[in-house]
């Protein structure tokens, strides 16, 4: 048969991975760029806490005048690290939409997509605000039913052995549904980014639609990308794990004067430090793969729900 | 597809062989599904071990002697052991069943020889012996992405290559309605099914195939949106009353099926 416009079946988990890996591969220089953005917009807010912070080491003999300005510092301080916030989603939403555009294969160019989704800054903050305000209150009411339950389990099953089992898998059913959740909420800000005249509620309406009765592949698609960028997170960890080794030389009280003690904490301080800059610079490489991956899973879920690929050619 | 690398083989016999690389998503799938049917038998054997080595040793404590070496030699079978059922997990299956584990079973992707033959009993071997090595520091992982066919260390010493096993088409078995058979037999006089493209037809084709696993308004939009534009395109002037839209898509289905084998000799 002939080429055919719906030569995009939908697609397994693995190549649903591996897809989002090689389309961040063909672009990598753009996504890099973008995703470098984004890290510089998310860590601005922090950055500029330093000058006043240097400020405050000369004020300390004018107790008044350095908390006045530490009111004024956080109070504008807010305001930046919501901005900026926002910013750095919109940034990388940036990504998904033109990875959207490569799977249609109608690509856009970065200027007209920074065009179309700059007007939907505060969206992208909604989205991403409702997501955790949504994912927090799943996370209540689970803890709540699985308190509930072991404590009606405990009282009823006065076995130890019994009432921790049943602990435990309460503990891995909750886990479970949590995650369940999360899948149903993986992708609004694709959606946002994708589909125009949409605002922030529809955005995490049409994720969950969309997800329906596949929240087991999304999750085990995210996992599975998760698997891969493994190797760069224990990199990551490598100075966090070595400067803990001297932690365990401590003695059990340890005499906050001594010389070693200070070296010790310091170097553990040390390894931290760089642990976390590690991983925000690995963080510029991961966040275009994840985009991609969460693109692709929205592209073959709107494939596979909704049709998306079948359209009979313009004539 | 345009993101996945295609090979073509040949083979000892000179025959060009396409095979599609299976990539990285769906070997560490395979991998996560088999490292955790392997964990089981693992702990299954530990437990198993362990259950034994006490009760040797509390009957060799009845006997009386001199015994005190013999837990560190079961322990050491033991570790032997189980490195013997790590690898031979892999090389069992994978001979077994040419070249699949359960993971990649499950995973839908197959190792073969770089000629495209079946692997044997030293392919195997070699993969599943150097597969500690890949997995030090996720090193296959980085092999994988940057040799141009996907081969982690063991791929390179054994010589093999791993693919996506082609899956056939799903047989087009649709029920169609009476009215959209009687309806087809219509359309060859009522509408110009010549200007119907072997493109078109593989759209409807598709929706057909997959409308039962799509969202319900998602669905009705497509089927008429689909309907609409055919209808255009074969030049008919209406549609017959009392005609669904997906109706009308199984009648040209059927209509477009029966013009092809009617132009086509024998």
């Amino acid at each position: 048969m002939a080429r055919s416009s719906s030569s995009m079946p939908s697609m397994s988990i693995g190549n649903v991975v591996s897809a989002g890996l090689r389309l961040y591969g063909t672009h990598l220089k753009q996504y890099l760029k973008i995703a470098l953005t984004a890290t510089g917009w998310a860590l601005l807010p922090w950055l500029v806490l330093i000058p006043p912070l240097l400020l405050s080491l000369g004020m300390l003999d004018t107790p008044g005048r350095l908390i006045l300005m530490w009111l004024v510092v956080v109070l504008v301080w807010v305001f930046l690290l919501v901005f900026c916030l926002a910013k750095s989603l919109m940034h990388t939403a940036t990504i998904a939409r033109l990875a959207y555009g490569e799977l249609r294969e109608q690509p856009e160019t970065l200027k007209e997509v920074q065009a179309e989704l700059a007007p939907r800054l505060w969206k992208f903050l909604r989205v991403w605000f409702f997501v955790v305000v949504l994912l927090f209150g799943v996370n209540i009411g689970v803890s709540f039913v699985q308190t509930f339950l072991g404590g009606v389990i405990g009282f009823l099953w006065r076995n130890e052995a019994i009432a921790a089992a049943i602990a435990g898998i309460l503990q891995l059913l909750g886990m479970g549904l949590y995650l369940w959740f999360t899948a149903r909420w993986s992708i609004p800000d694709v959606a946002m980014a994708v589909e125009n005249n949409k605002n922030s509620t529809d955005s995490i309406i049409r994720s969950w639609e969309l997800t329906e009765g596949s929240a087991f592949q999304v999750l085990s698609a995210l996992f599975v990308a998760w698997l891969i960028t493994l190797p760069l997170y224990a990199i990551s960890m490598i100075p966090l794990f070595g400067s803990m080794i001297p932690l365990t030389q401590l003695g059990r009280d340890p005499n906050p004067n001594d010389g070693a003690y200070l070296q010790i904490m310091g170097s553990f301080l040390i390894g931290v430090s760089l642990s976390s800059l590690l991983s925000i610079f690995f963080g510029i490489f991961t966040v275009p793969f994840w985009q991609s991956v969460k693109t692709l899973i929205y592209f073959d879920l709107r494939n596979r729900r909704e049709g998306a690929d079948l359209k009979l050619r313009d004539r | 597809m345009r993101f996945f690398k295609q090979i073509s083989l040949s083979t000892p016999e000179s025959v060009e062989l396409e095979f599609t690389l299976a990539g990285i998503g769906n070997r560490a799938f395979a991998l996560l599904i088999d490292y955790n049917i392997m964990g089981l038998i693992q702990g299954v054997f530990i437990v198993l071990w362990g259950w034994f080595s006490s009760g040797l040793l509390s009957n060799l404590e009845n006997s009386g002697g001199d015994y005190s070496a013999v837990p560190i030699w079961l322990a050491a079978i033991g570790f032997l052991a189980s490195f013997v059922i790590f690898t031979g997990y892999f090389a069992f299956f994978e001979v077994l069943w040419q070249g699949q584990t359960p993971g990649k079973r499950l995973v839908k992707i197959r190792v073969i020889r770089e000629d495209g033959s079946p692997i044997g009993m030293a392919q195997a071997t070699l993969r599943s012996l150097l597969r500690p090595i890949d997995d030090f520091f996720f090193a296959g992982v980085f092999f994988i992405l940057f040799n141009s066919r996907e081969k982690r260390v063991g791929d390179l010493v054994a010589g093999t290559i791993v693919i996506q096993e082609e899956r056939p088409d799903p047989k087009a078995n649709f029920v169609f309605s009476k009215r959209a058979e009687e309806l087809a037999i219509e359309l060859t006089t009522m509408a110009n099914l010549q200007e119907l493209l072997p493109d078109d037809f593989a759209v409807v084709r598709s929706y057909l195939q997959r409308r039962s696993r799509m969202a319900t308004r998602a669905r009705n939009d497509l089927s008429m949106q689909l309907a609409r534009q055919l209808k255009t395109l074969i030049q008919l002037e209406a549609v017959p009353p009392n005609t669904t839209s997906d109706q009308f898509l199984e009648a040209i289905y059927l209509a477009y099926q029966k013009q092809v084998d009617g132009i086509e000799p024998g």
